[in-house]
């Protein structure tokens, strides 16, 4: 493996990148803060290797925080897709920002992805901050999960952030899917009052770091413990308790579905 | 839209549509971008590319016999071989023009690089 770049370098490269002006809460937008982002990447290549000279999906891209972080740290060829035409702009102005060609981007609902992929020999690693799934986008996060492992090669590795109140619903469901869920760590994700409704200034959210493999075997909650632990400890200074912040109140005037 | 996209992508979102492969292009405007030459990550990306999609492709952009018909033997160790499929599936971008559906003639437009694969409701 090369020497990949490090956090803190990797985080300051990602904070010149631009967010989004007009977020849209259908599609529950918001930027992956940078810090959040350099923790997750350097956590998945320093720990697992899985970005150095592979592929990679980044599934609902946004403004490509992820994906331009992933070929920061030697991702060969990254795909973001987003079915939002103001996203992927975005997307195009920061990956020109850092004169990469190693980045394609597609326009496409995540929902037909298995078919506009289908045949293909898929993706190494999917990466995602998928749509929490609040309650109106009920069960959002989960489909980005399922799809985002229909884009797997064999072995390929797939990491998601999650709200840490679905994680027992994920454990239930990854044996289902064929796959081995993992806890990575536990970061406290810092959401920004994106949208103007909040009524706090800023809400803190406990997201987690999951990774599903193929193929599988069942998984104990010793395993996912053992492995939340070593992995917070690599990435501390981003592990602080909190209290879990109702979701909910996030989003209190979505009403339509995406 | 690189070489190495187009040869993931299908029309079988569409309703009625049994293969919708490959998509044929019809290009306004192509770049080239130079990318470092990384022989270990091109030899396992002919392993996975449909390799006569990719001639097709080639041919669509006007580079017709440019590409072997068949990846070669001994591929690995062909730097000239690898060198080429380096260019074509990674160095040519089609910035703008469209994707059309083998079966249907639907059009995918591709803007400033970027392919869209969005269907209305009555077409999925």
């Amino acid at each position: 493996m090369t020497k990949y770049m490090k956090r803190k370098e990797l985080e300051q490269h990602l904070q010149e990148l631009e967010g989004f002006s007009k977020p849209k809460i259908l599609l529950e937008q918001y930027i992956t803060s940078s810090h959040i982002a350099a923790c997750m990447l350097h956590t998945i290549e320093s720990a697992y290797g899985d970005l150095y000279q592979k592929t990679v999906l980044d599934l609902g891209c946004g403004g490509s925080v992820l994906g331009i972080g992933s070929v920061l740290l030697g991702a060969s060829f990254v795909l973001g897709v987003d079915i939002d035409e103001e996203a992927l702009q975005i997307s195009t102005s920061n990956i020109s920002q850092f004169e990469l060609s190693e980045i394609n981007l597609l326009q496409a609902d995540v929902k037909l992805l298995p078919q506009i992929l289908e045949g293909t020999k898929k993706f190494d690693t999917v990466i995602m901050n998928p749509p929490f799934g609040t309650k109106h986008n009920k069960g959002l996060d989960s489909l980005f999960l399922e799809i985002g492992l229909q884009c797997l090669s064999d072995k390929g590795v797939l990491y998601s952030l999650h709200k840490s109140s679905t994680r027992d619903y994920f454990h239930r469901k990854a044996p289902g899917w064929r796959v081995d869920a993992r806890v990575l760590a536990e970061l406290r994700y810092d959401l920004p009052a994106t949208y103007k409704f909040h009524n706090k200034s800023s809400v803190d959210i406990k997201r987690t770091i999951g990774v599903a493999a193929e193929p599988t075997t069942s998984i104990t909650s010793d395993n996912a413990l053992g492995l939340a632990d070593t992995s917070s400890a690599r990435i501390a200074g981003s592990l602080l308790e909190s209290s879990e912040a109702g979701i909910s109140k996030v989003f209190p005037g979505a009403k339509a579905s995406y | 839209m690189k070489l190495l996209t187009h040869n993931l992508l299908t029309s079988k979102c569409l309703k009625g549509v049994t293969v919708g492969y490959p998509l044929a292009i019809v290009a306004k405007e192509v770049k080239v971008n130079e990318i470092d030459f990384n022989p270990e990550f091109i030899s396992r990306m002919i392993q996975k590319v449909d390799w006569a999609a990719l001639c097709k492709a080639a041919e669509n952009l006007g580079h017709s016999d440019e590409l072997p018909p068949n990846v070669v033997d001994d591929y690995e160790n062909n730097e000239e071989f690898l060198k080429k499929a380096h260019h074509f599936l990674m160095e040519i971008e089609v910035m703008n023009g469209d994707l059309i559906c083998p079966e249907t003639g639907r059009k995918f437009p591709v803007t400033d690089g970027i392919p869209n694969m969005l269907a209305n409701e009555d077409e999925v």
